[in-house]
Protein backbone atom coordinates (compact mmCIF):
# COMPACT_ATOMS: atom_id res chain seq x y z
CA UNK A 1 0.00 0.00 0.00
CA UNK A 2 1.17 3.62 -0.69
CA UNK A 3 2.18 5.38 2.29
CA UNK A 4 3.38 8.70 1.26
CA UNK A 5 3.46 9.92 -2.21
CA UNK A 6 4.96 12.87 -3.78
CA UNK A 7 3.94 14.51 -7.41
CA UNK A 8 5.82 17.36 -8.84
CA UNK A 9 6.51 19.16 -5.63
CA UNK A 10 7.57 22.56 -5.61
CA UNK A 11 8.34 24.43 -2.89
CA UNK A 12 10.84 27.23 -1.80
CA UNK A 13 10.90 30.17 0.29
CA UNK A 14 10.23 33.83 -0.67
CA UNK A 15 13.97 35.13 -2.03
CA UNK A 16 14.75 33.62 -5.10
CA UNK A 17 13.97 30.40 -6.38
CA UNK A 18 12.32 27.47 -5.59
CA UNK A 19 14.57 24.55 -3.66
CA UNK A 20 12.90 21.62 -4.52
CA UNK A 21 11.63 21.88 -7.77
CA UNK A 22 9.51 19.03 -9.39
CA UNK A 23 9.93 15.93 -6.81
CA UNK A 24 7.97 12.46 -7.29
CA UNK A 25 8.56 10.77 -4.19
CA UNK A 26 6.31 7.48 -3.33
CA UNK A 27 6.67 4.97 -0.17
CA UNK A 28 4.87 2.19 0.58
CA UNK A 29 3.89 1.11 3.98
CA UNK A 30 7.23 -0.74 5.41
CA UNK A 31 9.55 1.00 2.73
CA UNK A 32 12.59 2.81 4.22
CA UNK A 33 13.61 5.78 1.80
CA UNK A 34 16.92 7.48 2.53
CA UNK A 35 17.39 11.07 0.82
CA UNK A 36 21.12 12.03 0.41
CA UNK A 37 22.49 14.95 -1.56
CA UNK A 38 24.72 18.00 -1.02
CA UNK A 39 24.77 20.77 1.55
CA UNK A 40 22.06 23.04 0.16
CA UNK A 41 20.10 20.41 -1.99
CA UNK A 42 17.33 21.07 -1.10
CA UNK A 43 16.87 18.10 1.61
CA UNK A 44 15.03 19.67 4.51
CA UNK A 45 12.89 22.09 1.78
CA UNK A 46 11.32 18.86 0.68
CA UNK A 47 10.84 17.10 4.03
CA UNK A 48 9.45 20.34 5.80
CA UNK A 49 7.01 21.16 2.44
CA UNK A 50 5.34 17.73 3.08
CA UNK A 51 5.07 17.83 6.50
CA UNK A 52 3.54 21.79 5.55
CA UNK A 53 5.75 23.66 7.63
CA UNK A 54 7.04 25.17 3.78
CA UNK A 55 4.29 25.93 1.53
CA UNK A 56 4.33 24.34 -1.77
CA UNK A 57 3.60 26.21 -4.92
CA UNK A 58 2.44 23.19 -7.16
CA UNK A 59 2.39 19.44 -7.00
CA UNK A 60 0.19 16.49 -5.01
CA UNK A 61 1.07 15.34 -1.98
CA UNK A 62 -1.23 12.61 -0.26
CA UNK A 63 -0.93 10.25 3.12
CA UNK A 64 -2.83 6.64 2.29
CA UNK A 65 -4.39 7.95 -0.65
CA UNK A 66 -5.88 11.20 1.27
CA UNK A 67 -4.87 14.09 -0.87
CA UNK A 68 -3.34 17.04 1.27
CA UNK A 69 -3.81 20.16 -1.03
CA UNK A 70 -3.74 23.12 1.15
CA UNK A 71 -4.17 21.21 4.89
CA UNK A 72 -1.90 23.21 7.72
CA UNK A 73 0.36 21.32 9.33
CA UNK A 74 -1.32 20.16 12.34
CA UNK A 75 -3.84 18.43 10.24
CA UNK A 76 -1.06 16.90 8.41
CA UNK A 77 0.19 15.48 11.55
CA UNK A 78 -3.14 14.07 12.78
CA UNK A 79 -3.60 12.05 9.66
CA UNK A 80 -0.31 10.19 10.82
CA UNK A 81 2.58 12.68 9.08
CA UNK A 82 5.71 12.67 11.89
CA UNK A 83 8.57 14.43 11.45
CA UNK A 84 11.55 15.06 12.99
CA UNK A 85 12.94 18.48 11.92
CA UNK A 86 16.68 19.47 11.49
CA UNK A 87 16.97 21.82 14.13
CA UNK A 88 14.87 23.16 16.66
CA UNK A 89 13.17 20.02 17.12
CA UNK A 90 12.23 19.93 20.61
CA UNK A 91 10.23 22.35 22.74
CA UNK A 92 13.62 24.10 24.70
CA UNK A 93 11.17 25.96 27.56
CA UNK A 94 9.24 22.83 28.26
CA UNK A 95 10.63 20.47 30.61
CA UNK A 96 11.94 16.70 28.87
CA UNK A 97 8.86 14.54 30.64
CA UNK A 98 6.64 18.07 28.70
CA UNK A 99 7.94 17.47 25.73
CA UNK A 100 6.86 13.77 25.49
CA UNK A 101 3.93 14.23 27.55
CA UNK A 102 2.07 17.17 24.89
CA UNK A 103 3.28 14.71 21.97
CA UNK A 104 1.18 11.64 23.35
CA UNK A 105 -1.71 14.01 24.31
CA UNK A 106 -2.05 15.24 20.73
CA UNK A 107 -2.17 11.98 19.64
CA UNK A 108 -4.68 10.74 22.26
CA UNK A 109 -2.77 8.70 24.24
CA UNK A 110 -2.23 8.78 27.68
CA UNK A 111 0.93 10.49 29.17
CA UNK A 112 2.47 7.24 30.84
CA UNK A 113 2.20 5.47 27.61
CA UNK A 114 3.91 8.01 26.08
CA UNK A 115 6.99 7.88 28.28
CA UNK A 116 7.05 4.33 27.84
CA UNK A 117 7.80 4.07 24.14
CA UNK A 118 10.31 7.29 24.36
CA UNK A 119 12.07 5.71 27.34
CA UNK A 120 11.67 2.40 25.47
CA UNK A 121 13.69 3.58 22.49
CA UNK A 122 15.89 5.37 24.62
CA UNK A 123 16.19 4.19 28.08
CA UNK A 124 19.16 6.99 28.62
CA UNK A 125 16.57 9.63 28.49
CA UNK A 126 14.46 8.57 31.83
CA UNK A 127 17.36 10.85 34.21
CA UNK A 128 16.36 13.50 32.17
CA UNK A 129 13.04 14.11 32.22
CA UNK A 130 13.02 16.63 34.76
CA UNK A 131 15.17 19.00 32.58
CA UNK A 132 14.33 21.75 30.37
CA UNK A 133 14.58 20.53 27.34
CA UNK A 134 16.19 23.66 26.36
CA UNK A 135 19.81 22.23 28.60
CA UNK A 136 20.08 18.96 27.00
CA UNK A 137 23.47 18.27 25.16
CA UNK A 138 22.86 18.07 21.70
CA UNK A 139 23.22 14.26 21.37
CA UNK A 140 20.47 14.18 23.87
CA UNK A 141 18.31 16.53 22.08
CA UNK A 142 18.31 14.77 18.85
CA UNK A 143 16.88 11.53 20.46
CA UNK A 144 14.50 13.49 22.41
CA UNK A 145 13.69 14.26 19.20
CA UNK A 146 13.57 11.34 17.59
CA UNK A 147 11.31 9.78 20.65
CA UNK A 148 8.63 12.38 20.40
CA UNK A 149 8.06 11.56 16.81
CA UNK A 150 7.82 7.70 17.87
CA UNK A 151 5.07 8.43 20.38
CA UNK A 152 2.27 9.56 18.19
CA UNK A 153 2.58 6.50 16.21
CA UNK A 154 2.61 8.06 12.85
CA UNK A 155 2.22 6.04 9.33
CA UNK A 156 4.77 8.21 7.81
CA UNK A 157 7.90 9.53 9.41
CA UNK A 158 10.29 12.16 7.97
CA UNK A 159 13.25 12.66 9.59
CA UNK A 160 15.97 15.43 9.29
CA UNK A 161 19.33 14.23 9.44
CA UNK A 162 18.31 12.79 13.11
CA UNK A 163 21.62 11.02 13.41
CA UNK A 164 23.41 14.38 13.95
CA UNK A 165 25.93 14.76 16.34
CA UNK A 166 25.20 11.13 17.62
CA UNK A 167 27.57 8.74 18.75
CA UNK A 168 28.11 5.73 15.94
CA UNK A 169 26.52 3.25 18.42
CA UNK A 170 23.53 5.46 19.00
CA UNK A 171 23.30 5.78 14.98
CA UNK A 172 23.45 2.18 14.94
CA UNK A 173 20.58 2.08 17.51
CA UNK A 174 18.29 4.91 16.41
CA UNK A 175 18.22 3.30 12.86
CA UNK A 176 18.11 -0.63 13.93
CA UNK A 177 14.75 1.20 15.69
CA UNK A 178 13.62 2.71 12.66
CA UNK A 179 14.38 -0.23 10.72
CA UNK A 180 12.13 -2.27 13.38
CA UNK A 181 9.42 0.45 12.97
CA UNK A 182 9.28 -0.09 9.40
CA UNK A 183 8.98 -3.77 9.77
CA UNK A 184 5.92 -2.86 10.97
CA UNK A 185 4.21 -1.42 8.83
CA UNK A 186 5.94 2.68 8.91
CA UNK A 187 6.82 4.29 5.92
CA UNK A 188 10.37 6.09 6.91
CA UNK A 189 11.73 9.12 4.78
CA UNK A 190 15.40 9.79 6.84
CA UNK A 191 17.07 12.69 4.91
CA UNK A 192 20.87 11.39 6.03
CA UNK A 193 24.26 13.16 5.24
CA UNK A 194 26.45 9.79 6.08
CA UNK A 195 25.92 7.80 3.18
CA UNK A 196 27.59 4.70 4.48
CA UNK A 197 24.76 4.47 7.14
CA UNK A 198 22.28 5.35 4.89
CA UNK A 199 23.21 2.27 2.41
CA UNK A 200 23.31 -0.18 5.33
CA UNK A 201 19.32 0.44 6.30
CA UNK A 202 17.45 1.93 3.36
CA UNK A 203 15.14 -0.05 0.99
CA UNK A 204 15.27 2.60 -1.57
CA UNK A 205 18.16 5.98 -1.96
CA UNK A 206 16.96 9.08 -3.48
CA UNK A 207 19.59 11.23 -4.69
CA UNK A 208 18.80 14.96 -4.62
CA UNK A 209 21.09 17.78 -6.33
CA UNK A 210 19.93 21.18 -6.69
CA UNK A 211 16.02 20.84 -5.73
CA UNK A 212 15.88 17.95 -7.99
CA UNK A 213 15.90 13.64 -7.84
CA UNK A 214 18.70 12.76 -9.94
CA UNK A 215 18.69 9.13 -9.20
CA UNK A 216 16.83 6.59 -6.93
CA UNK A 217 17.03 3.04 -6.53
CA UNK A 218 18.09 0.49 -3.94
CA UNK A 219 21.50 0.79 -2.26
CA UNK A 220 23.25 -2.34 -4.57
CA UNK A 221 22.06 -0.66 -7.55
CA UNK A 222 23.09 2.93 -6.76
CA UNK A 223 26.59 2.03 -5.37
CA UNK A 224 27.07 0.10 -8.95
CA UNK A 225 25.73 3.32 -10.63
CA UNK A 226 28.96 5.05 -12.18
CA UNK A 227 26.64 8.34 -12.22
CA UNK A 228 26.26 7.88 -9.01
CA UNK A 229 29.42 7.90 -7.59
CA UNK A 230 30.55 10.42 -10.18
CA UNK A 231 27.54 12.47 -8.91
CA UNK A 232 27.81 11.79 -5.38
CA UNK A 233 31.23 10.41 -4.12
CA UNK A 234 33.72 11.90 -6.83
CA UNK A 235 35.06 8.61 -7.08
CA UNK A 236 33.94 5.82 -9.42
CA UNK A 237 33.78 2.48 -6.98
CA UNK A 238 31.66 0.07 -8.66
CA UNK A 239 30.04 -2.66 -7.27
CA UNK A 240 31.77 -1.68 -3.56
CA UNK A 241 29.29 0.21 -1.36
CA UNK A 242 29.50 3.75 -0.39
CA UNK B 1 7.46 55.11 61.09
CA UNK B 2 4.46 53.08 60.88
CA UNK B 3 4.28 49.67 58.65
CA UNK B 4 0.64 50.99 57.08
CA UNK B 5 2.88 51.89 53.81
CA UNK B 6 3.28 48.03 54.01
CA UNK B 7 -0.04 47.33 53.66
CA UNK B 8 -1.02 49.94 51.49
CA UNK B 9 1.78 48.80 49.18
CA UNK B 10 0.90 44.77 49.28
CA UNK B 11 -2.18 45.95 48.30
CA UNK B 12 -1.58 48.09 45.57
CA UNK B 13 1.02 45.78 44.96
CA UNK B 14 -1.71 42.77 44.09
CA UNK B 15 -3.75 44.87 41.77
CA UNK B 16 -0.20 45.84 40.00
CA UNK B 17 0.74 42.12 39.75
CA UNK B 18 -2.68 41.45 37.83
CA UNK B 19 -2.39 43.97 34.99
CA UNK B 20 1.41 43.19 35.20
CA UNK B 21 0.36 39.08 34.30
CA UNK B 22 -1.60 40.35 31.90
CA UNK B 23 1.40 42.21 30.06
CA UNK B 24 3.23 39.27 30.94
CA UNK B 25 1.54 36.56 29.44
CA UNK B 26 0.39 38.52 26.00
CA UNK B 27 4.63 38.89 26.21
CA UNK B 28 4.99 35.13 26.82
CA UNK B 29 2.52 33.56 24.60
CA UNK B 30 1.40 36.32 21.81
CA UNK B 31 5.30 37.85 21.36
CA UNK B 32 4.94 41.48 21.68
CA UNK B 33 4.59 44.07 24.01
CA UNK B 34 0.70 45.08 23.98
CA UNK B 35 0.55 48.71 24.95
CA UNK B 36 -3.66 48.94 24.68
CA UNK B 37 -3.95 46.46 27.65
CA UNK B 38 -4.90 49.37 30.08
CA UNK B 39 -7.31 49.87 27.51
CA UNK B 40 -8.65 46.67 28.30
CA UNK B 41 -8.41 46.84 31.57
CA UNK B 42 -10.57 50.06 31.35
CA UNK B 43 -12.89 48.10 29.37
CA UNK B 44 -13.47 45.80 31.84
CA UNK B 45 -14.26 48.48 34.59
CA UNK B 46 -16.73 49.76 32.66
CA UNK B 47 -18.49 46.50 31.67
CA UNK B 48 -18.66 46.01 34.98
CA UNK B 49 -20.28 49.45 35.77
CA UNK B 50 -22.67 48.76 33.39
CA UNK B 51 -23.77 45.30 34.39
CA UNK B 52 -24.33 47.05 38.00
CA UNK B 53 -26.25 49.63 36.64
CA UNK B 54 -28.41 47.06 34.81
CA UNK B 55 -28.88 44.49 37.28
CA UNK B 56 -28.45 46.88 40.42
CA UNK B 57 -31.74 48.21 39.24
CA UNK B 58 -33.62 45.31 38.20
CA UNK B 59 -33.13 42.81 41.09
CA UNK B 60 -32.79 44.98 43.98
CA UNK B 61 -31.34 42.18 45.70
CA UNK B 62 -28.33 41.91 43.80
CA UNK B 63 -27.53 45.53 44.26
CA UNK B 64 -27.07 45.39 47.84
CA UNK B 65 -23.40 45.44 49.07
CA UNK B 66 -21.89 41.52 50.74
CA UNK B 67 -20.97 41.64 54.28
CA UNK B 68 -18.74 44.67 55.39
CA UNK B 69 -17.29 44.89 51.43
CA UNK B 70 -19.04 47.62 49.32
CA UNK B 71 -19.04 44.63 46.86
CA UNK B 72 -22.75 43.63 45.50
CA UNK B 73 -23.61 40.77 43.91
CA UNK B 74 -24.52 42.63 41.06
CA UNK B 75 -20.82 43.59 40.93
CA UNK B 76 -19.72 39.70 41.09
CA UNK B 77 -21.89 39.30 38.08
CA UNK B 78 -20.00 42.33 36.80
CA UNK B 79 -17.14 40.64 37.07
CA UNK B 80 -17.62 37.80 35.46
CA UNK B 81 -19.06 40.07 32.44
CA UNK B 82 -16.07 42.21 32.34
CA UNK B 83 -13.74 38.69 32.67
CA UNK B 84 -15.67 37.52 29.12
CA UNK B 85 -16.26 40.82 27.76
CA UNK B 86 -12.95 41.61 27.45
CA UNK B 87 -11.59 38.19 26.40
CA UNK B 88 -14.11 38.50 23.58
CA UNK B 89 -12.67 42.05 22.69
CA UNK B 90 -9.09 40.71 22.71
CA UNK B 91 -10.42 38.35 20.36
CA UNK B 92 -12.10 40.64 17.93
CA UNK B 93 -8.60 42.55 18.28
CA UNK B 94 -6.45 39.73 17.48
CA UNK B 95 -8.45 38.51 14.07
CA UNK B 96 -8.59 42.02 12.57
CA UNK B 97 -5.56 43.36 14.40
CA UNK B 98 -3.21 41.90 15.57
CA UNK B 99 -2.83 38.32 13.84
CA UNK B 100 -1.59 39.04 10.87
CA UNK B 101 0.76 41.67 12.20
CA UNK B 102 2.28 38.99 15.18
CA UNK B 103 3.17 37.24 12.33
CA UNK B 104 5.78 39.66 10.64
CA UNK B 105 9.34 39.36 11.68
CA UNK B 106 10.31 41.97 13.54
CA UNK B 107 7.17 42.34 15.59
CA UNK B 108 7.10 45.85 15.85
CA UNK B 109 4.10 46.45 13.26
CA UNK B 110 2.02 44.78 16.77
CA UNK B 111 3.30 46.67 19.06
CA UNK B 112 2.70 49.97 16.71
CA UNK B 113 -0.91 48.98 16.04
CA UNK B 114 -1.19 48.47 20.17
CA UNK B 115 -0.85 52.50 20.08
CA UNK B 116 -3.03 52.78 17.41
CA UNK B 117 -5.57 50.22 19.47
CA UNK B 118 -4.95 51.92 22.65
CA UNK B 119 -6.24 55.53 21.48
CA UNK B 120 -8.95 54.12 19.40
CA UNK B 121 -10.20 52.25 22.96
CA UNK B 122 -10.16 55.36 24.77
CA UNK B 123 -12.19 57.69 22.64
CA UNK B 124 -14.10 55.08 22.26
CA UNK B 125 -14.63 54.47 25.60
CA UNK B 126 -14.66 58.43 26.49
CA UNK B 127 -17.20 59.26 24.29
CA UNK B 128 -19.45 56.72 25.14
CA UNK B 129 -19.49 57.14 29.10
CA UNK B 130 -17.48 60.79 29.59
CA UNK B 131 -14.02 61.09 31.21
CA UNK B 132 -15.62 61.74 34.35
CA UNK B 133 -15.13 59.29 37.50
CA UNK B 134 -17.89 56.78 38.14
CA UNK B 135 -18.23 54.04 41.14
CA UNK B 136 -19.89 50.89 42.04
CA UNK B 137 -21.21 52.15 45.00
CA UNK B 138 -21.82 54.98 47.26
CA UNK B 139 -21.37 53.37 50.08
CA UNK B 140 -17.93 53.97 51.87
CA UNK B 141 -15.93 50.52 52.97
CA UNK B 142 -15.09 50.86 56.80
CA UNK B 143 -11.47 50.32 57.88
CA UNK B 144 -10.63 47.38 60.20
CA UNK B 145 -7.87 47.99 62.05
CA UNK B 146 -5.25 45.91 63.74
CA UNK B 147 -2.16 46.54 65.78
CA UNK B 148 -2.05 50.05 64.66
CA UNK B 149 -2.24 48.97 60.41
CA UNK B 150 -5.51 49.46 58.73
CA UNK B 151 -6.97 47.70 55.46
CA UNK B 152 -10.75 48.04 54.11
CA UNK B 153 -12.89 44.72 53.73
CA UNK B 154 -13.01 45.77 50.00
CA UNK B 155 -9.12 46.05 50.14
CA UNK B 156 -8.42 42.66 51.21
CA UNK B 157 -11.21 40.98 48.96
CA UNK B 158 -9.24 42.91 46.26
CA UNK B 159 -6.14 41.54 47.19
CA UNK B 160 -7.46 37.91 47.54
CA UNK B 161 -9.08 37.77 44.23
CA UNK B 162 -5.83 39.10 42.68
CA UNK B 163 -3.78 36.56 44.51
CA UNK B 164 -5.97 33.60 43.77
CA UNK B 165 -6.67 34.33 40.13
CA UNK B 166 -3.06 34.96 39.40
CA UNK B 167 -2.58 31.66 40.98
CA UNK B 168 -5.17 29.58 39.24
CA UNK B 169 -3.85 30.63 35.49
CA UNK B 170 -0.06 30.21 36.91
CA UNK B 171 -1.28 25.95 37.75
CA UNK B 172 -3.68 26.06 34.49
CA UNK B 173 -0.59 27.32 32.51
CA UNK B 174 1.93 25.56 34.11
CA UNK B 175 0.26 22.09 34.30
CA UNK B 176 -2.35 21.53 32.30
CA UNK B 177 -2.62 20.24 28.44
CA UNK B 178 -4.08 23.26 27.07
CA UNK B 179 -1.09 25.54 29.33
CA UNK B 180 1.52 23.03 27.98
CA UNK B 181 0.09 23.69 24.37
CA UNK B 182 0.31 27.37 24.69
CA UNK B 183 3.43 27.90 25.79
CA UNK B 184 4.77 25.23 23.54
CA UNK B 185 2.99 26.86 20.41
CA UNK B 186 4.16 30.19 21.40
CA UNK B 187 8.19 28.93 21.63
CA UNK B 188 8.48 27.00 18.42
CA UNK B 189 5.32 27.72 16.21
CA UNK B 190 6.51 25.53 13.16
CA UNK B 191 7.36 22.64 15.88
CA UNK B 192 3.99 22.55 17.82
CA UNK B 193 2.18 22.43 14.28
CA UNK B 194 3.95 19.21 13.18
CA UNK B 195 3.28 17.76 16.75
CA UNK B 196 -0.47 18.14 15.84
CA UNK B 197 -1.06 21.59 17.21
CA UNK B 198 -3.67 24.36 16.12
CA UNK B 199 -1.48 27.08 16.68
CA UNK B 200 -3.89 29.95 15.70
CA UNK B 201 -5.96 28.73 18.65
CA UNK B 202 -3.53 28.93 21.04
CA UNK B 203 -3.19 32.00 20.62
CA UNK B 204 -6.91 32.71 20.78
CA UNK B 205 -6.64 30.71 23.84
CA UNK B 206 -3.88 33.15 25.06
CA UNK B 207 -6.21 36.18 24.30
CA UNK B 208 -9.17 35.04 26.20
CA UNK B 209 -6.54 34.31 29.23
CA UNK B 210 -5.02 37.79 28.95
CA UNK B 211 -8.98 39.19 28.43
CA UNK B 212 -9.68 37.57 31.97
CA UNK B 213 -7.19 38.84 33.65
CA UNK B 214 -7.22 42.42 32.47
CA UNK B 215 -10.95 42.86 32.78
CA UNK B 216 -10.89 41.68 36.44
CA UNK B 217 -7.87 44.18 37.01
CA UNK B 218 -10.61 47.14 35.90
CA UNK B 219 -12.81 46.15 38.34
CA UNK B 220 -10.19 45.49 40.98
CA UNK B 221 -9.27 49.41 40.56
CA UNK B 222 -12.68 50.21 40.27
CA UNK B 223 -13.26 48.74 43.42
CA UNK B 224 -10.75 50.28 45.07
CA UNK B 225 -10.95 53.66 43.39
CA UNK B 226 -12.54 55.06 40.47
CA UNK B 227 -13.89 53.90 37.08
CA UNK B 228 -12.32 56.79 34.36
CA UNK B 229 -11.13 55.87 30.81
CA UNK B 230 -7.34 56.37 31.88
CA UNK B 231 -8.03 54.20 34.82
CA UNK B 232 -5.81 50.98 33.02
CA UNK B 233 -3.43 53.56 30.64
CA UNK B 234 -2.42 55.22 33.95
CA UNK B 235 -1.00 52.15 35.24
CA UNK B 236 0.54 51.16 32.32
CA UNK B 237 3.81 51.87 33.50
CA UNK B 238 4.23 50.42 36.29
CA UNK B 239 2.29 47.07 34.97
CA UNK B 240 4.90 47.07 32.83
CA UNK B 241 7.51 47.46 35.15
CA UNK B 242 5.81 44.88 37.50
CA UNK B 243 6.39 42.23 34.15
CA UNK B 244 9.91 43.25 33.53
CA UNK B 245 11.03 43.48 37.25
CA UNK B 246 9.70 40.12 37.85
CA UNK B 247 11.17 38.57 34.30
CA UNK B 248 8.94 39.48 30.50
CA UNK B 249 7.00 35.82 30.31
CA UNK B 250 6.91 34.65 33.82
CA UNK B 251 3.74 35.31 35.99
CA UNK B 252 5.33 34.36 39.42
CA UNK B 253 7.75 36.72 38.14
CA UNK B 254 4.85 39.47 37.21
CA UNK B 255 3.26 39.02 41.22
CA UNK B 256 6.59 39.23 42.94
CA UNK B 257 7.44 42.21 40.40
CA UNK B 258 3.81 43.97 41.06
CA UNK B 259 4.28 43.62 45.09
CA UNK B 260 7.35 44.95 45.16
CA UNK B 261 6.84 47.68 42.57
CA UNK B 262 3.61 48.38 45.18
CA UNK B 263 5.52 48.51 48.07
CA UNK B 264 8.20 50.76 46.47
CA UNK B 265 5.78 53.20 45.30
CA UNK B 266 3.95 53.46 49.13
CA UNK B 267 7.55 53.56 50.91
CA UNK B 268 8.05 56.70 48.39
CA UNK B 269 4.71 58.44 49.05
CA UNK B 270 5.33 57.56 52.72
CA UNK B 271 8.70 59.00 53.37
CA UNK B 272 8.99 61.39 50.22
CA UNK B 273 5.48 62.66 49.41
CA UNK B 274 2.47 61.11 47.15
CA UNK B 275 4.05 63.14 44.20
CA UNK B 276 6.96 60.64 44.17
CA UNK B 277 4.63 57.82 43.75
CA UNK B 278 4.75 58.26 39.80
CA UNK B 279 8.76 58.38 39.53
CA UNK B 280 9.19 55.21 41.53
CA UNK B 281 7.83 52.77 38.76
CA UNK B 282 9.77 54.73 35.86
CA UNK B 283 13.22 54.92 38.38
CA UNK B 284 12.82 50.61 38.89
CA UNK B 285 11.95 50.05 35.00
CA UNK B 286 15.26 51.67 34.10
CA UNK B 287 17.19 50.31 37.11
CA UNK B 288 16.29 47.10 35.86
CA UNK B 289 16.74 47.23 32.29
CA UNK B 290 20.20 48.26 33.02
CA UNK B 291 20.99 46.31 35.68
CA UNK B 292 19.57 43.07 35.04
CA UNK B 293 17.36 43.45 31.71
CA UNK B 294 16.14 39.65 32.22
CA UNK B 295 14.14 40.43 35.63
CA UNK B 296 14.57 38.40 38.70
CA UNK B 297 12.66 35.19 37.20
CA UNK B 298 13.26 35.58 33.76
CA UNK B 299 15.12 33.21 31.69
CA UNK B 300 18.01 33.93 29.70
CA UNK B 301 17.27 36.21 26.31
N1 LIG C 1 14.44 29.65 5.66
C1 LIG C 1 15.00 29.82 4.44
N2 LIG C 1 14.84 30.97 3.76
C2 LIG C 1 15.38 31.15 2.55
N3 LIG C 1 16.12 30.23 1.91
C3 LIG C 1 16.32 29.06 2.54
C4 LIG C 1 15.78 28.79 3.84
N4 LIG C 1 16.14 27.54 4.20
C5 LIG C 1 16.88 27.06 3.18
N5 LIG C 1 16.99 27.95 2.19
C6 LIG C 1 17.70 27.74 0.91
O1 LIG C 1 17.10 26.70 0.20
C7 LIG C 1 18.06 25.85 -0.39
C8 LIG C 1 17.86 24.42 0.08
O2 LIG C 1 18.10 24.37 1.47
P1 LIG C 1 17.83 23.07 2.35
O3 LIG C 1 17.90 23.46 3.77
O4 LIG C 1 16.59 22.43 1.87
O5 LIG C 1 19.09 22.17 1.94
P2 LIG C 1 19.56 20.78 2.55
O6 LIG C 1 19.70 19.86 1.41
O7 LIG C 1 18.71 20.36 3.66
O8 LIG C 1 21.02 21.16 3.08
P3 LIG C 1 21.82 20.59 4.38
O9 LIG C 1 22.43 19.32 3.95
O10 LIG C 1 22.87 21.62 4.61
O11 LIG C 1 20.87 20.46 5.50
C9 LIG C 1 19.41 26.43 -0.01
O12 LIG C 1 19.88 27.18 -1.11
C10 LIG C 1 19.13 27.32 1.16
O13 LIG C 1 20.00 28.44 1.15
MG1 LIG D 1 18.97 20.15 5.65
Amino acid sequence: MTALEVRGLVAGYESGAPAVRGVDLVVRAGEFVAVIGPNGAGKSTLVRAIAGVVPASAGEIRVAGQDLGKLPAYRRARLGLGFVPQTENVFAALSVRENLVLVAECAGRPAAAGIEVALGAFPELAPLLGRPAGVLSGGERQRLAVARALIAQPRVLLLDEPSAGLAPPVVERLLATLRALAAEGLAVVLVEQNVRAAFAVADRVELLVAGECRLAGSPASLAADPAFAAHYLGVPRPGAPA
Amino acid sequence: MSVQWLIDGAIQGSVLALGAGGVTLTYANLRFGHFAHGELVAAGGYLALATVGLLGGAVPALGAALGPTTVSGALLVGTLVAGAGVAALALLLERFVYRRLRARAAGISAVMASFGVSMALRALLESAFTSSPRYYSEELSIAIERGGVRATPDQLLVAATALALLLAVHLVLGHSRLGRSMRAAAENPALAAVTGIDVGRMAMASWIVVGLLAGVTGVAIGVLGQVRPAMGAELLLPFFTAAVLGGLGSLPGALVGGLLVGLAESWAVATAGSEWRGATAFVIFVAVLGLRPGGLFGRPA
